[in-house]
């Protein structure tokens, strides 16, 4: 076989990998785009009593949360974890805060919320949201959270999605960190976000 | 041989793990809770073994730090997490149930105390058989039980 043959078998070889490659690129953008619109505006009472918006998100990369204080599985196992999440995150954790968003207004008013969220072990710089019923469906609309009272009586449960949501100093969507992860795996997203920076899109290192 | 008989006792004491409690042939093992502040729920988790030849269930359970103490069960589907009251939880002959993070779980409500790490949340637990077991939950400072003593063969079998 004459040379020419091979270099144009060679040419042909180069163009097939770049085309590939081209495709799976594309490939792996595509599903990327579908994740945007998590978050939103909303209209909530901190647990000072101060009504508060969206706003406080900025500035900060934010643990976004759904739960409520009587709740004794889903809620501590979070916050116990961005608690421990919080200390491994060093002199970074100024940048970051937990936002603690209730889905029983009923029961969890700023008093209560703050009384909850003095505990020691969860992390230090968090932001408990509550508000009217419509306020707080509204909001758990916007960050596509289920929630539904169960049970009868003082003591019912409140059934709800267990996601916590990283989101950006600009209040828009980095990722999902999922209910369960170890405070070192969680605490490893963080950083990857950060790295990529305020627009970050994802916590992939 | 008194004194090899004193060591042997002394040894076995130390050894023992004190996170274990019994009654008959029932045990309540490494009992654990979490971080949780007076006037929230605080929770409870351990392992109940039946080392007898009939089943039993765990019936009530009380606290002096609680103005009362429910048995519920956790169950995950779809990232969203469900919780049922139970009325008993059966502890089947010769088995063992386990109260943990994702399963089975006390409720303490009302706590009257705040529980820190290190703490210990007292409870009486009654069981259809009619055994009473005290047991003390210690509170954790990490995402799982706390750390015990090295276990010690042959104990706890």
């Amino acid at each position: 076989m004459s040379r020419t043959v091979w270099v144009i078998l060679a040419i042909l070889a180069l163009a097939f990998a770049a085309i590939t490659g081209l495709a799976v690129r594309r490939g792996m953008l595509g599903p990327q785009a579908q994740t945007a619109a998590i978050g939103g505006p909303f209209r909530l009472t901190d647990q000072t009593g101060k009504p508060t918006d969206q706003k406080v998100l900025n500035k900060k990369w934010s643990a976004v949360f759904f739960g409520y204080t009587y709740c004794p599985e889903a809620c501590p196992t979070t916050l116990l974890a961005l608690g421990q999440t919080e200390k491994l995150l060093g002199p970074k954790a100024d940048d970051f805060q937990t936002v603690f968003i209730s889905v029983d207004p009923e029961r969890d008013t700023p008093k209560v919320l703050t009384n909850y969220l003095s505990n020691t072990s969860f992390p230090r710089r968090t932001i408990g949201l509550t508000g009217t019923p419509q306020q707080v469906a509204d909001a758990a609309h916007a960050y596509r959270v289920y929630y539904q009272k169960a049970g009868a009586g003082q003591d019912y449960q409140v059934n709800h999605s267990t996601i916590t949501y990283l989101m950006g100093p600009g209040g828009d969507f980095v990722c999902v960190i999922a209910y369960g992860e170890t405070p070192q795996v969680m605490a490893g997203q963080i950083q990857a976000a950060m790295k990529q920076g305020p627009h970050a899109t994802s916590c992939q290192a | 041989m008194k004194r090899a008989l004193i060591a042997a006792a002394v040894t076995v004491l130390a050894a023992a793990p004190l996170s274990a409690f019994s009654a008959g042939t029932l045990e309540v093992l490494q009992p654990w809770s979490r971080p949780a502040v007076a006037g929230t729920t605080g929770v409870g988790y351990m392992v109940l073994a039946n080392h007898g030849r009939s089943p039993d269930a765990l019936e009530k359970v009380e606290s002096p730090i609680a103005a009362r103490v429910e048995m519920h069960s956790s169950a995950m589907a779809g990232g969203i997490m469900t919780m049922e009251k139970q009325d008993k939880v059966a502890v089947p002959a010769g088995g063992r149930t386990t109260f943990g993070p994702g399963a089975y779980h006390l409720m303490l409500i009302g706590l009257t105390k705040t529980l820190n790490p290190g703490d210990r949340a007292p409870a009486t637990l009654t069981f259809a058989s009619g055994a009473r077991l005290k047991v003390a939950f210690v509170v954790s400072a990490g995402m799982g039980p706390p750390p015990v003593a090295a276990p010690t063969p042959g104990a706890n079998r």
